[in-house]
C-alpha cells in the first residue's frame, strides 16, 4: 500500500466492493488518489470497474472494505459510512441523465437547490455555467430538444454550477462523434483552467487519457485493481496531435496490450 | 434562425391543417349518423317500445331544464368521487406495499387478486348489504372494484420508474419531495393517467350500478325509473347525461393536464 | 437499518422447529391470518351487518354441498361459454377488419366508443325492451356489452403489425399459406390471446348482472334472492365460489394455454390480459 502524501485531495485505499446480488468483485483493493485542482484520469477497458469507483466517490454505494478520504475528511471506513454529510460532488454521468420533463435551466436549478445554494444566485450561476459551455440560448429548452453534445454540456454546466468540491466525469463523450468531442475535451480544459475544479475523469480511451490529464491511473482488466500511475509532464494548453502525446500513447499501449488483451482503434492513426 | 427559434419555443404549435382523409372520415360519419336517425324516425311507429325522435328530443330539452336533474348528477359524481378516493387511498397503499419486497408483494397480491376476480355486482351487493344501503354501501362498492386495478396499474409505473435518474437525484442531493415531484411523478405519469382513464370509466359504471339497487336519486336511480316506464327516451337521455359527464372528465380535466404534462415531449 | 429491525420483529420465529418456522413466515400464511383476523374483528362489531368468516365458511359449504348450486352453476357457466367464444370470434373479425380498411374503421369507431362508455345496466334494460325477459335476452345483451372490449384488444394487435415481416415474406416469397400461419397468426396471437382471456374474464363478472335483471334462473338469480331476503353470508359465500372457478380457469387454462401458443415471447409481456370490467 502507498503512503499517500498529505496534499491529495481525494484518497482511495485498497477500496473493496461488490454489487448486492453478485458474488463477484468489482473492485478489489483498488488505490489512488488526487491533487487539488488537479486533472486525473482512470484509464481502463469496459468493465473494469471505473463506474463502480465513480459510484462510490458520489456516495451511491459503501465500499465493504477501505478507506476513502476527500479534502481530508474520512467519507468511508471499511464497510462504515463515516458520521457527517458527504462532500458535494458534481457527477457527469456516463449517460446525461437530466430530467427529460424539465427544462435545461430547471435541472440546473434543482440541483443548485439540493445544494443549499441561494435562489438570489440562482439565475446568475445558470447564465454562467451554460455560457461557459457554450449553450446559453438553449436555458429554457427541454432536453429532448437538444442534440446529444448539448445535452453533454448542460450535464458538465449542472455538475459545475453546484460548486462541488470535485468533479466526476464518466466517459462524457465516448458516445458523441469525434469532432465533436475533441471540441468539448478543448473546451473542458479552457473550463478547468478557469475553475481549477478537481477533475477525476474515466475513459476507456488512451489518446483522450493522454490528452487530458495530468495523471493518469491505469487499471487492469480484471476486477478493480489500479494497475499503474502515470504523469503527463506536456506543458499545456496541448495540441490532440501532439507527437508527444502519440509517443506516450504508443507507449502505454504496448505496455497495457498484454493486460487488456485488445487494441484501442484510435491508436493507429498517429 | 428559425429552426433555432423552433427549439427555442418548445413543441411546434399544432396547425390546424384539414386533410382529405379527415374529411372524408367526417363526410362517411354524417352519413351514418343521418342513416340512423332516418332509421329511428321510420321505425319507430312500428315497435311498440321505442319512442320517436322528435318526443326524445323534447324530453331531452326538459330534462336539461329541469333543476332536478343537476341534483341527481351531483350525487352520483359526489358517491363517484368519494369512492374514488378512497379505491385510489386502498390501491396506492398495496401497490407500495408490492413495490417495497418480494415478501410484502406475496402478502398483499391475494387480496388484489380476490378483488380483480370478484364481480362489481358482487362488490355492490355485499357492500349495500353490509352499510345497509347506505351510500357509504355505494362508496365501498366503488373503492373494492377500484382498488386492484389501480394498485396494478400504479406498481407497474413504480416498476418503470428510471433507476438512472434516481441515482441522479441521489448524488445531488434532491430532497424527498423534489424527487417525488420532480422525478417519480413525472416518470410515472403515462401510468398515472392509463390508470385514471381506465378506473375512472369503471367507477362511473359502478356507481350507477349501485344506485340501482340503493338509491333514492343520482343516474342509476333514474334508470331504473326509466325501466319501470318501459321508457327509451328516458333510457336514452340520462345515458346522454351519462356520457356527457365522463366527456367533461376527459376532455374539460385530463385532456387539458396531459397537454401540460407531456408538453416536453416532442 | 430495515433488515436488523425485520430480524428482530421475527426472531421468536427462529426459535421455532423448522417446518414450523417455514410455514409461520410464510406471507401467504401471514397474508391470510391477518386478513381473516382484521375481518373476524370487525365482523358484528365495528360493522354491525358484516357476517363473520364462520358464517361465511359455513355459506360457501353450503353452496358446494347442494344440488341447485350445481344446476345454477351449469347453467351460467354455459352462458358464459356461449358469449365469450361468441364475443371472441366477432371481436377477431370486427378488429381486424377495422385495422384494414379505414371506412369500416370509421363507420365503427363511434360505435366501440359508445359500447365501451355506456354503463351495463343500459344495454341489459334495452335488451329486455327488444326481446322482452328470457334466455336470448340475457344471450344478446351480454354479447353487446363483451364484443367492443375485445374487439378494440384485437384491433390494437392487428393495426401494430409489422410491416417489415411482410416485406420479408414478400421478398423470400412466401406462399399466401405461409404468410397466414407463420406471420399473421403468430403475430396476432398475443392479442387474440388476452381478446379470449378478457372475453372470458368480463362474461364471467357480467353474466351475474344480466341474470339478475333479466332472468330467472342461473347464480345471478340466486344472488337477488339472497340479497332481497338479507343474507349477506350466502351472498358472500355463492361469491366465492366464483372467484375459486375464475382463478382456476385464468391459472390452468389459459395460463397452460399462453404457454405453450407464446413461449417465444420475452417474459415480462407474459401473464397480461386482465383489465377493468363493472
Ligand atoms: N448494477 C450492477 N450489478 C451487478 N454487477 C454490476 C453492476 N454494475 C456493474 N457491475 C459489474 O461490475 C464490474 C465493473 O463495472 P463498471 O464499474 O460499470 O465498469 P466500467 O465502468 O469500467 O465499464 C463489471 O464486471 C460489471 O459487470
Ligand atoms: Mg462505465
Amino acid at each position: 500500500m502507498t503512503v499517500v502524501p498529505s496534499d491529495h485531495f481525494i484518497n482511495i485505499e485498497d477500496v473493496f466492493f461488490s454489487y448486492p446480488q453478485s458474488n463477484l468483485l468489482a473492485l478489489d483493493g483498488a488505490s489512488l488518489s488526487v491533487k487539488r485542482s488537479e486533472f486525473a484520469c482512470i484509464l481502463g477497458p469496459s468493465g473494469c470497474g471505473k463506474s463502480t469507483l465513480l459510484n462510490i466517490l458520489s456516495g451511491l454505494f459503501v465500499p465493504s472494505k477501505g478507506r476513502v478520504t476527500i479534502d481530508g475528511d474520512v467519507v468511508f471506513n471499511d464497510g462504515q459510512m463515516a458520521s457527517g454529510k458527504l462532500p458535494r460532488i458534481g457527477y457527469v454521468f456516463q449517460d446525461d441523465r437530466l430530467l427529460p420533463w424539465r427544462s435545461v435551466r430547471q435541472n440546473i436549478e434543482l440541483a443548485l437547490k439540493s445544494a443549499a445554494i441561494p435562489k438570489s444566485e440562482w439565475d446568475g450561476l445558470v447564465e454562467h455555467f451554460l455560457g461557459l459551455c457554450g449553450i446559453g440560448q438553449y436555458a429554457d429548452t427541454w432536453p429532448g430538444n437538444l442534440s446529444g453534445g448539448q445535452r453533454k454540456r448542460a450535464a458538465i454546466a449542472r455538475a459545475m454550477a453546484i460548486d462541488p468540491t470535485s468533479l466526476l466525469m464518466d466517459e462524457p463523450f465516448s458516445t458523441l462523434d469525434e469532432v465533436n468531442a475533441r471540441f468539448l475535451r478543448r473546451e473542458l480544459l479552457e473550463l478547468w483552467q478557469k475553475t481549477k475544479q478537481t477533475i477525476l475523469f474515466v475513459t476507456h480511451s488512451v489518446r483522450e487519457a493522454v490528452y487530458l490529464a495530468d495523471t493518469i491511473y491505469i487499471m487492469t482488466k480484471g476486477p478493480g485493481k489500479v494497475m499503474e500511475r502515470l504523469t503527463i509532464d506536456v506543458a499545456r494548453p496541448r495540441q490532440y496531435e501532439d507527437p508527444r502525446l502519440t509517443e506516450i500513447e504508443g507507449s502505454i499501449i504496448s505496455s497495457v496490450l498484454n493486460y487488456w488483451g485488445y487494441y484501442e482503434p484510435t491508436a493507429v492513426q498517429g | 434562425m428559425s429552426a433555432q427559434n423552433a427549439v427555442l419555443t418548445g413543441p411546434r404549435d399544432r396547425s390546424f391543417k384539414i386533410s382529405g382523409m379527415q374529411v372524408k372520415r367526417a363526410l362517411l360519419i354524417a352519413g351514418l349518423v343521418a342513416v340512423t336517425l332516418l332509421a329511428w324516425q321510420l321505425l319507430w311507429d312500428k315497435t311498440d317500445w321505442l319512442s320517436s325522435p322528435a318526443e326524445t328530443w323534447v324530453f331531452f330539452v326538459e330534462t336539461v331544464c329541469n333543476p332536478a336533474t343537476y341534483s341527481n348528477l351531483a350525487a352520483t359524481a359526489s358517491r363517484l368521487f368519494i369512492g374514488l378516493f378512497i379505491g385510489y387511498i386502498a390501491g396506492l397503499t398495496a401497490a407500495f406495499l408490492m413495490h417495497k419486497s418480494k415478501w410484502w408483494d406475496r402478502f398483499t397480491r391475494p387480496y388484489v387478486f380476490i378483488a380483480l376476480s370478484t364481480p362489481a355486482l358482487a362488490f355492490c351487493l355485499i357492500s349495500l348489504m353490509v352499510f345497509s344501503l347506505s351510500d357509504l354501501g355505494v362508496y365501498m362498492a366503488i373503492a373494492g372494484t377500484v382498488f386492484p386495478f389501480v394498485s396494478i396499474s400504479l406498481l407497474a409505473g413504480l416498476n418503470s420508474i428510471d433507476a438512472h435518474l434516481t441515482e441522479m437525484t441521489e448524488v445531488f442531493r434532491f430532497s424527498w419531495f423534489d424527487r417525488l415531484w420532480h422525478q417519480a411523478i413525472p416518470d410515472m405519469a403515462p401510468h398515472l393517467f392509463s390508470a385514471f382513464r381506465n378506473v375512472h370509466a369503471l367507477a362511473w359504471k359502478v356507481v350507477v350500478l349501485a344506485e340501482l339497487f340503493s338509491a333514492q336519486n343520482g343516474i342509476g336511480y333514474q334508470y331504473k325509473r326509466a325501466y319501470a316506464f318501459f321508457s327509451t327516451k328516458r333510457l336514452i337521455v340520462w345515458s346522454i347525461f351519462f356520457m356527457l359527464m365522463v366527456m367533461i372528465v376527459e376532455y374539460g380535466i385530463l385532456r387539458p393536464l396531459e397537454r401540460v404534462v407531456f408538453r416536453w415531449r416532442k | 437499518m430495515l433488515i436488523s429491525k425485520k430480524q428482530s420483529l421475527f426472531s421468536w420465529v427462529e426459535r421455532l422447529p423448522r417446518p414450523l418456522a417455514k410455514v409461520v413466515s410464510n406471507p401467504f400464511v401471514v397474508s391470510a391470518v391477518v386478513g381473516v383476523g382484521i375481518w373476524w374483528l370487525l365482523a358484528g362489531n365495528v360493522i354491525e351487518f358484516l357476517p363473520t368468516p364462520y358464517q361465511v365458511a359455513g355459506a360457501f359449504v353450503g353452496a358446494i354441498t347442494s344440488s341447485e348450486f350445481y344446476i345454477d352453476m351449469a347453467i351460467t357457466l354455459r352462458r358464459v361459454l356461449i358469449i365469450a367464444v361468441g364475443a371472441w370470434l366477432l371481436a377477431t373479425i370486427l378488429g381486424i377488419a377495422m385495422a384494414s380498411s379505414w371506412p369500416i374503421e370509421t363507420a365503427i369507431n363511434p360505435l366501440v366508443f359508445i359500447g365501451l362508455a355506456i354503463p351495463a345496466p343500459l344495454g341489459i334494460y334495452f335488451a329486455i325492451l327488444i326481446f322482452g325477459l328470457g334466455e336470448l335476452t340475457s344471450i344478446i345483451a351480454l354479447f353487446v356489452i363483451v364484443t367492443p372490449y375485445v374487439a378494440v384488444i384485437i384491433y390494437g394487435g392487428a393495426k401494430a403489425r409489422d410491416k417489415r415481416l411482410v416485406e420479408m415474406a414478400a421478398v423470400f416469397r412466401f406462399s399466401r399459406w405461409q404468410q397466414l400461419r407463420d406471420i399473421t397468426l403468430p403475430e396476432l396471437a398475443p392479442s387474440l390471446m388476452s381478446g379470449a382471456r378478457f372475453a372470458f374474464a368480463m362474461g364471467w363478472k357480467l353474466v351475474v348482472l344480466v341474470e339478475l335483471l333479466s332472468s330467472n334462473v342461473g347464480i345471478g338469480e340466486r344472488l337477488q334472492y339472497f340479497f332481497v331476503f338479507n343474507q349477506p353470508a350466502r351472498v358472500i359465500g355463492w361469491t366465492l365460489t366464483f372467484t375459486v372457478i375464475m382463478v382456476f380457469v385464468e391459472r390452468y387454462v389459459f395460463a397452460t394455454l399462453e404457454k405453450k401458443l407464446l413461449a417465444w415471447r420475452p417474459i415480462e409481456d407474459a401473464g397480461k390480459g386482465m383489465a377493468p370490467v363493472a
